[in-house]
């Protein structure tokens, strides 16, 4: 993957380069508005990780700029918590996902990747078979080896969403927002419960473990 | 603003009030007196003006008489033949008596012909003097010469209703000028000093207040005048910036006490993260525990600006008519196994096809946060439940539990920002989530209340519409 970066504070401008490299990506890091959008619009990225605020210019028009260039290379907006209706100005001016600061390095991994291929994404399809699990978005049934797994409808959206992004990290946050619709925290482990629910019912039955956690992270399958 | 910097307190007579009573008293005694003489003075003028004519209608009769009949016919028309040609003094009580005409005729060497011999006129309209021992009436006269420097004098007794008019004028002014004005100005005193000493009453309260006092409140005299409501409208704003101030402490205690356990949390594991270098286990353990730390931080940053947004008003620009039932069906679904792994019994009736325009994000968060005080505070093994309703108008949201209940004594303060009935803060949570849940509903022009009666926390949400 190949990743561009603005940002004009240093330390999580350090910070965002060696998280970044350290999962293998190409990284490229950028301390100016208008440099990112030249780097964008001569370089082909797989994404890009912008800040709200840039010395300049604001991240919401650089944004505005790039998409009326015809950039489609997807963006992650970075916002202060202070403005939380930021982000309604960010995705209205073509971002593709938000992060607020301060925030987890496994998180932007996850939700870049997430972005990064969405283009990419196969049509909806009725029936998905990932190593021995299967589900029909149909009939609403998830098999394991053949044998029915009996969830329920929410359960069966978890492993939907966890077979859609087999091989990632899908971290509790996403699945919140991505499974339950919640932009909020809550402060009950909603995730966890539901999560240990369905791996009960996946994993437990069976010798090997589809599922599995990734300390500090979130959760992988496959 | 200290003490020292307030204006200091005037006295009464130095006040608006009495100011603007001493002029308005004097401009009305001012006014009245004008008003008073201009009509005296008219009357006075009309009396005069009558007298004069009737007068000058008797000289020039007499005139005529004089010049085309003679002298004889004069004395007879006037005097007539059976009395004496000349008046006695006696005759004159007479003429004042019926208010008739006095005459006199001299010859040119001053001696009377006929008439009053007491009657002296010069020449032209005079106001004279009788000649006679007891009258002493003024008489207005006019005298004219005839042929021969003969003298003609016919006057009238002056109309004592003048005398009467002038001495009333004066009798007024005086009475206006010695009993009027002292008596105004002494009730512009008496309500001067009413009004200085309500007034002084409302300023020294909020001196004392400034002065740090918070508890001073400005008396009231229970007639509901405007004082009283100025006190009033005085006394609910410091009623407000009271409980604001109580309630900026409770939330600094509580901000510091939320911050700082998690924050020693993290710098605790921090030097175990050192100490344990060694060990990766131990490390990844520490990690863990100071995220969860990080998280707890941040969940109160969190509440904090999304309660400062919400009461603020900037997210009602969101809202959109959503599916409430479904919405509240959902939540339901996601926490139903929070409680049952809490052995707790979790029933909802949701009614259908119940839609609100809103920001559904934050009603999800406001019931999220209803349904995590029910399974956080509710006794073991309670029973929890969940109604959505719809009758005439209203939409009802009830989340109850049945035990253990809030004291009476917290009852009227769990909306508050921080507070938490648990003095000794050990229970989860940060105090923000009932403040939070009341502020959205709000927002929504809604209305949540703590139920009456019943054993448990029985919270209930009522919408419009």
């Amino acid at each position: 993957m190949n990743i561009l970066i603005i940002e004009d504070d240093a330390e999580t401008g350090a910070y965002l380069t060696r998280g970044l490299q350290e999962a293998g990506w190409d990284v490229q890091l950028c301390t100016a508005a208008q440099e990112g959008i030249l780097a964008v619009s001569t370089r082909d990225f797989d994404a890009v990780v912008l800040d709200r605020m840039l010395p300049g210019m604001d991240g919401v028009d650089a944004l505005r700029l790039m998409r009326g260039a015809g950039v489609t290379t997807p963006v992650l907006m970075l916002t202060a918590r202070t403005a939380i209706h930021d982000r309604v100005e960010g995705l209205e001016a073509g971002a593709d996902d938000y992060l607020l600061k301060p925030f987890a390095m496994s998180e932007l991994l996850a939700r870049l990747k997430i972005i990064a291929r969405r283009p990419a994404r196969t049509p909806e399809v009725t029936e998905m078979t990932v190593g021995p699990l299967h589900i029909n978005r149909v009939t609403r049934v998830a098999t394991r080896e053949g044998t029915d797994l009996d969830l329920s409808p929410l359960e069966f959206r978890l492993l939907d969403f966890l077979m859609g992004h087999a091989g990632e990290v899908v971290t509790r946050t996403i699945l919140l927002e991505q499974v339950w619709g919640y932009r909020f925290d809550p402060k009950t482990s909603l995730v966890q419960t539901h999560m240990s629910r369905l791996r009960a019912k996946v994993d437990k039955p069976f010798d090997e473990e589809v599922i599995r956690t990734v300390r500090g992270a979130g959760y992988v399958l496959g | 603003m200290s003490l020292a910097d307030r204006p200091r307190a005037t006295n009464t007579l130095g006040s608006t009030v009495f100011q603007h009573i001493l002029r308005s008293s004097a401009a009305f005694v001012l006014v009245s007196l004008a008003i008073l003489w201009a009509i005296c003075w008219a009357m006075i003028w009309r009396i005069d003006a009558a007298q004069v004519a009737r007068i000058e209608a008797e000289v020039e009769y007499a005139q005529e008489v004089y010049y085309s009949r003679g002298e004889e016919d004069l004395i007879e028309e006037a005097i007539g033949d059976d009395e004496d040609v000349i008046w006695s003094d006696d005759l004159i009580f007479e003429l004042l008596e019926n208010g008739d005409l006095l005459w006199v005729l001299r010859a040119d060497d001053y001696t009377p012909k006929a008439g009053f011999d007491g009657l002296h006129g010069e020449e032209g309209w005079e106001v004279v003097t009788l000649e006679h021992p007891e009258i002493t009436t003024p008489v207005r006269v006019n005298t004219v010469v005839l042929r021969g420097w003969d003298r003609l004098s016919i006057g009238a007794f002056v109309d004592p209703a003048r005398e009467n008019t002038l001495s009333f004028a004066i009798f007024a002014t005086l009475a206006m000028l010695l009993i009027v004005l002292p008596l105004s100005l002494i009730t512009g005193f008496a309500v001067s000093k009413r009004v200085f000493r309500r007034i002084e009453d409302i300023s020294d309260t909020t001196a004392a207040v400034a002065a740090g006092e918070m508890e001073v409140r400005a008396p009231q005299s229970g007639r509901h005048d405007e004082f009283d409501r100025l006190a009033g409208g005085l006394n609910t704003m410091l009623d407000e910036v009271e409980r604001l101030t109580a309630n900026i402490e409770g939330v600094s205690v509580g901000v510091a006490h939320d911050l700082r356990t998690p924050l020693s949390n993290i710098g605790g594991r921090l030097e175990l993260i050192r100490r344990d270098s060694a060990d990766p286990q131990a490390v990844a353990a520490h990690v863990d525990a100071a995220e969860a730390a990080q998280g707890q931080l941040m969940r109160v940053f969190d509440a904090l600006l999304r309660l400062g947004e919400v009461r603020a008003g900037k997210r009602r620009v969101a809202f959109a008519p959503f599916d409430l039932s479904a919405s509240i069906d959902q939540l339901c679904e996601a926490y139903a196994p929070a409680f049952e792994d809490a052995d707790k019994t979790f029933t909802a009736q949701i009614a259908g096809g119940i839609t609100l325009d809103g920001d559904r994000e934050l009603i999800e968060q406001a019931v999220s946060n209803l349904l995590e005080n029910a399974l956080e505070h509710s006794r073991d093994a309670a029973r929890v439940q969940v109604r959505l309703t719809r009758d005439a108008g209203h939409v009802t949201l009830v989340v109850g539990d049945d035990g253990p209940g809030i004291s009476p004594v917290h009852r009227d303060r769990i909306f508050e920002r921080f507070f938490r009935a648990d003095a000794s803060r050990s229970t989860p949570g940060n105090g923000l989530g009932l403040s939070l849940v009341q502020a959205i509903v709000q927002l929504h022009g809604a209305e949540v209340r703590l139920a009456e009666q019943g054993a448990g926390a029985e919270f209930i949400v009522v919408f419009q519409g």
